[in-house]
C-alpha cells in the first residue's frame, strides 16, 4: 500500500514540476528561465547593495515588475520571494543589525505580497505588447501607481506591526502623511529603473537569448514576442 | 501617424527626464528651510549609556539634527550621522559620544516636548523654547521619557 504513491501526491508532483519547468522535455526552456532569474536577482542584490545610503532608491519594485513581464510560470513568483530574503539579510543584518528583528519578519508579509501584486502586474503588461520602447513605456506608466500602491501598503503594515505601539503611537494618517516624501523618491527610483533594467533586460532576451537559441523565439524588427502565458 | 522607434524613444526619455526633474524639485521642496542667519533657543537632554546632559542650547538652524550639532560642538561631544543622499538629503544620527547605534540591542532616539518625534532630526521643525530628549534605549523604548 505504502509503496505507491497517491493520487494526489502524484498531481501535486507533476504541476510542481511543470511549474519549475523540470524534466528533460523542458530543459531549454528552463535554463533560460533560471538566467533571467539570476540576472535579475543579482540586479537587484547588486542594486540595493550600491544604493544602501541612498533612502528609497532601489531597484526591487522594478526587477519585479520586470521579472513577471520577461519569467513564466514559479519563476514569476521567485524574484519577490529571493528579493524580500535578500532584502533582509542585506538590509537587516548588514545595516540594522539587531534592530528588532521579529517586528522587521512581520512587516515583511507586507513586503513580499506588495512585491509579489507587482510582479503579477508585470505579467498583465507583458501579455498585451511586444518587447520595445512602447513596452518599456507602458510599463514604466503602470510602475508609477504600483509603487504608490506599494508604499500605501508597507506603510500599513509598518502602522500594523510597529509604530501604532509605544514609543510611537502614531494614527495611521500620521503614518501615510511621513510617507509621502519617501514615496516621491520611492516613484524616481521606478522611473529610473524600470526602463533601464527593461531595456537591458530587453537587449539581454531579443538579442544574447536568442542568439544562443535560434529556435527558441525569433527576434523580429517590432520587437521580441513573449508570448502570452502567464504565471 | 505611426512614430519610428527612434522617435519614440526620444519622448519617452524626454517625458522621463522631465518627469524626475519636477520630482526631484518637489521632494527638495518638501525639507525644511530655516531664516539665513536666525537662531533658536531650545532646551536638550541627552542620555548615553552612563551619562547624561541637559542644555539650553542656541542653534543656528531650526531642525533637531542643528540643535544636537550645536550642543556636540559646544561640548566637544562626538557626533556622527549617516547621510542618505539625495534628493532628501536626510541624515541618521548614528552615534553620540562612545554610544553608536546597535550596541547592546540599543538605538539613538528622540522626542520632541515628550513626544515621539515622526520625521527624522534634521527633518523635524523646532519652535523657540521646545525640549528635545535624546535617548539611547532598546527598541521599542516604553520607559520613561520625560
Amino acid at each position: 500500500m505504502l509503496a505507491t504513491s497517491p493520487a494526489p501526491f502524484k498531481t501535486f508532483a507533476a504541476r510542481w514540476g511543470e511549474s519549475f519547468f523540470l524534466g528533460p522535455a523542458h530543459r531549454a526552456e528552463r535554463r533560460r528561465q533560471i538566467r533571467l532569474f539570476s540576472i535579475l536577482v543579482a540586479a537587484a542584490v547588486v542594486g540595493k547593495l550600491l544604493l544602501a545610503n541612498v533612502a528609497n532608491i532601489e531597484p526591487i519594485l522594478a526587477v519585479s515588475l520586470i521579472g513577471g513581464m520577461v519569467l513564466r510560470r514559479a519563476y514569476v513568483l521567485l524574484v519577490p520571494i529571493v528579493a524580500l530574503c535578500l532584502h533582509e539579510v542585506l538590509v537587516t543584518m548588514l545595516f540594522y543589525p539587531g534592530y528588532g528583528a521579529v517586528r522587521i519578519l512581520a512587516l515583511s508579509v507586507f513586503l513580499v505580497t506588495g512585491w509579489l501584486l507587482v510582479s503579477l502586474a508585470g505579467t498583465r503588461v507583458r501579455s498585451r505588447v511586444l518587447f520595445r520602447t512602447k513596452t518599456i513605456a507602458i510599463a514604466t506608466a503602470v510602475s508609477v501607481p504600483l509603487t504608490v500602491a506599494w508604499d500605501v501598503w508597507t506603510a500599513f503594515g509598518n502602522w500594523l506591526t510597529i509604530s501604532r505601539y509605544p514609543p510611537y503611537n502614531w494614527s495611521l494618517p500620521v503614518v501615510l502623511e511621513m510617507q509621502v516624501p519617501f514615496t516621491l523618491v520611492h516613484v524616481i527610483s521606478s522611473l529610473l529603473f524600470v526602463p533601464l533594467i527593461g531595456f537591458g533586460m530587453g537587449y539581454y532576451v531579443e538579442h544574447v537569448l536568442a542568439a544562443e537559441e535560434p529556435t527558441a523565439s525569433p527576434a523580429s524588427q517590432e520587437g521580441l514576442d513573449l508570448g502570452t502565458e502567464t504565471a | 501617424m505611426k512614430l519610428s522607434e527612434r522617435t519614440q524613444a526620444v519622448l519617452f526619455a524626454a517625458v522621463l527626464l522631465a518627469s524626475i526633474s519636477g520630482l526631484w524639485v518637489a521632494v527638495k521642496a518638501m525639507r525644511p528651510s530655516c531664516d539665513a542667519g536666525g537662531t533658536l533657543v531650545t532646551t536638550l537632554q541627552v542620555r548615553g549609556e552612563g551619562w547624561s546632559d541637559t542644555a539650553t542650547v542656541t542653534a543656528h538652524g531650526c531642525t533637531a539634527y542643528d540643535q544636537l550639532e550645536s550642543w556636540a560642538s559646544s561640548s566637544g561631544t562626538a557626533l556622527e550621522s549617516r547621510p542618505f543622499g539625495e534628493p532628501l538629503n536626510a541624515k541618521m544620527v548614528q552615534s553620540i559620544g562612545d554610544d553608536a547605534n546597535g550596541e547592546g540591542g540599543r538605538f539613538w532616539q528622540f522626542w520632541v516636548n515628550c513626544v515621539y518625534a515622526t520625521a527624522g532630526a534634521d527633518l523635524t521643525v523646532l519652535k523657540e523654547g521646545d525640549s528635545v530628549h535624546w535617548l539611547f534605549v532598546p527598541d521599542p523604548w516604553e520607559g520613561p521619557v520625560c
